[in-house]
Parts: structure tokens; C-alpha cells; sequence
């Protein structure tokens, strides 16, 4: 590798913010996550895109299909064997992002495939939220070198004699952060609009109970959600979850700044993360258990605060120490030794 | 050159950050880097693209107006932002259509061909809305449009499913309200005549496929 340059200095905060020198086993591990879970859960099912061929209304093209048939024809996009061609290639690319084989490439076409298909189902008038945030993510992991770690690359780059500073859970690198922080920053902007939203158009009677009775009797109603008919009737519930979900929203930028210095002198600190990150999964799981409303992308990017490589590290350590116990003669000594190595590794 | 500019701008804006008090990002910071120039430039790209679908939504939705949503996935999140009083209720719809012979089809989502809010807001609703009058009588026109649309997809489907044009479109209605002692449930029934929808026939495939 070449010798990084210097293009500022000195050192500041965007690079402290979003290029920390850091391990690469958090962003291979969400590597590994998402595209799982994209390929075996959220993906929609090919009948899902091949119904829209015959479906009215593709009248509302979205902006990444127009600038798509800006290049290919309209009637190419919407024929069966390109989207069929289209849904297979990307399960393709997929799984060899998911293992990790020439993952930069596989995991942005993997990220380009799974966004016009979104696009493309997005074009007759239809669209949802919960997909949004997690392609964006998918895309920035494709431009990140997310297959340094936990990967057949790494491996392949390994066993060629591929420097461990470079390859593998313990390289240092500046570029392994940038998409989790950014992702960070994207879903606290989400959030925001979603509360600025309920300002500027319910005002203070978003608050009145009435107003969440309603959505919940609605949605409870419409989507047989007996939790959410239960909820719907009591005024209380209503208040509750409305200012619980209007605090959340307002204040989950906080989130943002947990690594600064000024934060860790609040007392219990390291408490506010996992405290909203917690909030945040109860509020999407009672609003899918009660109003059908499936926000289960958002929760795995919760993830991204959760740091990987030290639990990896850890893990590691353990085992390591549990290797080196079943080698050795067991005795008092050596599990005294054991057992006070593991924490300090 | 732009981007080498663009780098230097940024750097100084770095500069400025790294001295607000509290910050203290000297110890753990890293320099700007080559490797760092595509990254910042998606970085600020995306964040900046939500950013803008936050704010205009906001200001557009104050000005009463629909957010345009062909921007996914940089788009803003208004939903269950609209407020609400007593009473507590809401309803749900089914749409029965008659054929010729007297059978009986439901016309729901599926069979329609639609999502669940497609077929709801844009054919059931639609179908039944009421024509306004008085100081909103200049809506009529445009009520009657929807209304003469939501007909023609409707015998279009029919037609292409049973082989038949229907002869009358049926929406029942259930309410449901939260009261002092509960839930309760009342029925309602709207009827439509369906012989005339197919008199001035619209071409879909110039609409579908003129952007």
C-alpha cells in the first residue's frame, strides 16, 4: 500500500468523525448481516416485481429508474426477463458479497441491483419508508472496503502473503467507519423529519391520545391486530406513546455525539446509547405488533452501534486462553492465570 | 482541481470544528486523506439529499401541499403525522360488483391488481366520495373525474378477469368507534351504477408510459 498523503492539517473533526483508524470487523460483520438478511428476508419475491408488468399506474416513476431508462428503454426495464434476469444476477452478486469474494464489486452491484428493484416497485404510486435508509447503507458498504475481514477475500489475500495491516480482523484502517458513521447520521435525520413532520402537520394535538387511539384503531382494524384494537381504547396508551415517540424522534441526534468529550462527562453516559437504541427497538416492535407496520430494517442498523470488534476480540481472547487451558496440565494455578487473562485481553 | 478546492475548503471547516471547545479530537483524529475524498464526497452527497427532502417536506407540507416522493430512497417520513379529535373511529371498506348473470364478485385489492392504499383511496374512495357543493363547488369537475376513473378500472378489471362487463358496484362500509362503553360496529351500503363507465374509454397505455 502507499503511503497515505496529507490533504489537511492538522488533524480535524470530519476526519475524526468519520475516518477514525479502526478495525474492520463491525463493518464486515454488518456486511455479512445485511446482505443475509436482504437475500433471505426483506428481499421482495420476483413475483412481486413480474405482477408490477401488469399492474396500472407506472406513472410515478421514480427518480433512479428515469435516470435508468435514460440509458435503457422503458419497455426493456419493464419486461420479465430483464427483471428476472435482474432479480437473479443480484441474489447472485449477493451471496458472493455475503461470503465475501470480490466483495467491493459484489456488494455495490449487489447494492445497485437491490435499489432498482426497490425503485422499479416504487414506480406505480406505492412507496414505503423502511427500505430507504438500509439501501443507502448497502450502497456506501459497497464503496467501502467492507471484505477485509471475515471474508474469502481476506483469506485468499492471506494465504498470498497479504500484510495483516491491511487484511483481516486485526488491520488498522481509516476507511472502515465512514459508512457506519454516515448510516448513524442518515437514520437521526430520518427520525428528525419523521418528528418535524408530526409537529408542523398534528401540532400539539398529535399529543392528545385521540390522535394515536386513532392510528391505533385503524391500523389495529385494518391489519387484524387485536394489540393494536386492545391499545385503541385507551386514552392514556395514546398519550403515552405519543410523547414516548415524539421524545424519541426529537432526541435520538444525541445518539450522534456519544463519542465526544463533553458527552462522557454526563453522568451515566454510556447508559444513553443503549437506552435509546432500546427505546427505539420497543417502539418499532410495538408498532409492528400493534399497527402492522414492519420497521425491522431500522432495528438491524441499530447494529451499528454495537461494537463488534470488541466482542470479536473478546471471543477471541477466551478462546484462545480455553485452547491454551486444554493443552496444558489443568491445574489451580493455571486457571487462576486463565481466568484473570481474559479480561485484561 | 475542483475536488483538490473542495478538500482545502473542507480542511479549514476542520480546522474551525476541531477547536469548539469539547471536541477534543486532536489525540484520536486522522489526517485527510487521498483515500478520504470519494467517501466525503458520498458522505456529504447523502446527507445532504436527505437532508433537503427533510426540509423541503417540512416547508411544503406547511404550505398544504404534497411532498413530490420520486426521490427514494432520500425522502421525508410524514406518516401518522396528521392529528386527530374525537370520536375515535375508522372503517373499513369491501367492494362487491355484480356481473350480468346476478353473481357476485369482491373486487378486492388482489383481484383488482393493486396495493391495499391503491385500491382504497384510489378506486373505493374515489368511487363514493361525494360531489362537493357550495363554496367548494369547483371541486365537482375534478371529483367526478376521479370518480369516472376509478369506474373504468373497475369495469377494465372485471371485464379481463370474468369476461364480462359488470352491471353495478356495491361498497359497503364498517364503522368502528371508540366510545365510553367500547368498541361498537355499524354497517352502511352505497351502490353504483356501472353500465355508463364504459361510454368514453381511456387509452391506459399512452398514460403509463409518458414520463
Amino acid at each position: 500500500m502507499n503511503a497515505p498523503t496529507a490533504m489537511s492539517e492538522p488533524r480535524g473533526f470530519w476526519s475524526w468523525y468519520f475516518f477514525p483508524t479502526a478495525s474492520p470487523v463491525r463493518l464486515a460483520f454488518m456486511r455479512i448481516v445485511c446482505a443475509a438478511l436482504q437475500l433471505l428476508w426483506f428481499a421482495e419475491p420476483l413475483s412481486a416485481q413480474l405482477a408490477k408488468l401488469n399492474a396500472p399506474g407506472f406513472d410515478h416513476p421514480q427518480m433512479i429508474v428515469r435516470g435508468f431508462t435514460a440509458v435503457v428503454p422503458v419497455d426493456a426495464l419493464r419486461s420479465g426477463d430483464f427483471l428476472t434476469a435482474l432479480y437473479w444476477g443480484t441474489f447472485v452478486v449477493g451471496v458472493l458479497a455475503l461470503v465475501g469474494l470480490l466483495t467491493r464489486v459484489t456488494m455495490l452491484l449487489f447494492a445497485l441491483g437491490t435499489i432498482l428493484q426497490i425503485a422499479h416497485l416504487y414506480s406505480y404510486g406505492e412507496h414505503h419508508h423502511p427500505e430507504a435508509a438500509y439501501c443507502v447503507f448497502l450502497f456506501m458498504l459497497g464503496l467501502a472496503p467492507c471484505g477485509r475481514a471475515l471474508s474469502v477475500d481476506a483469506w485468499l489475500a492471506k494465504k498470498r502473503g497479504g500484510s495483516t495491516a491491511a487484511w483481516g480482523p486485526d488491520a488498522r484502517l481509516t476507511t472502515v467507519m465512514w459508512p457506519i458513521v454516515a448510516i448513524q447520521v442518515f437514520l437521526a435525520l430520518a427520525y428528525f423529519d419523521s418528528f418535524m413532520s408530526k409537529v408542523v402537520v398534528g401540532g400539539l394535538d398529535w399529543i392528545n391520545g385521540y390522535t394515536l387511539q386513532t392510528y391505533l384503531l385503524q391500523d389495529g382494524i385494518r391489519w387484524d391486530r387485536p394489540a393494536g384494537v386492545f391499545l385503541a381504547q385507551y386514552r392514556w396508551a395514546g398519550v403515552l406513546f405519543a410523547v414516548g415517540a415524539l421524545a424519541f424522534e426529537a432526541l435520538f441526534f444525541v445518539v450522534l455525539f456519544a463519542r465526544c468529550a463533553w458527552f462522557r462527562r454526563i453522568p451515566g453516559w454510556r447508559l444513553v446509547v443503549p437506552a435509546f437504541l432500546l427505546a427505539g427497538a420497543c417502539m418499532h416492535l410495538t408498532i409492528w405488533i400493534a399497527q402492522a407496520a414492519p420497521f425491522f430494517q431500522f432495528l438491524v442498523l441499530y447494529l451499528t452501534w454495537v461494537p463488534w470488534e470488541r466482542l470479536w476480540n473478546r471471543r477471541r481472547a477466551s478462546s484462545e486462553t480455553s485452547g491454551s487451558m486444554d493443552t496444558a496440565v489443568p491445574g489451580p494455578g493455571l486457571r487462576t492465570q486463565s481466568a484473570s487473562a481474559a479480561p485484561a485481553a | 482541481m475542483r475536488v483538490v478546492r473542495f478538500m482545502r475548503v473542507l480542511g479549514m471547516v476542520d480546522n474551525r470544528l476541531r477547536t469548539w471547545p469539547g471536541l477534543s479530537c486532536r489525540d484520536v483524529g486522522n489526517e485527510m486523506r487521498k483515500e478520504h475524498v470519494i467517501p466525503s464526497v458520498v458522505i456529504v452527497t447523502v446527507l445532504l439529499a436527505q437532508g433537503a427532502a427533510t426540509v423541503a417536506g417540512v416547508v411544503i407540507k406547511r404550505q398544504g401541499r404534497a411532498f413530490d416522493d420520486h426521490f427514494w430512497p432520500f425522502m421525508d417520513y410524514p406518516m401518522y403525522s396528521e392529528a386527530y379529535g374525537l370520536p375515535v373511529q375508522t372503517s373499513t371498506v369491501r367492494l362487491a360488483v355484480t356481473l350480468p348473470d346476478g353473481r357476485l364478485v369482491e373486487a378486492d385489492a388482489a383481484y383488482m391488481g393493486l396495493d391495499f392504499f391503491g385500491w382504497r383511496y384510489h378506486i373505493v374512495e374515489r368511487l363514493v366520495a361525494e360531489t362537493p357543493t357550495g363554496d367548494y363547488a369547483e371541486l365537482a369537475d375534478a371529483v367526478e373525474a376521479d370518480r369516472a376513473e376509478a369506474l373504468r378500472r373497475i369495469v377494465a378489471q372485471v371485464e379481463a378477469n370474468e369476461g364480462v362487463v359488470p352491471a353495478q358496484a356495491t361498497v359497503h362500509r364498517k364503522v368502528y368507534t371508540v366510545g365510553d362503553h367500547g368498541l361498537t360496529e355499524t354497517d352502511t351500503e352505497e351502490s353504483v351504477a356501472l353500465s355508463g363507465a364504459l361510454k368514453t374509454p381511456p387509452d391506459p397505455t399512452d398514460a403509463e408510459r409518458s414520463f
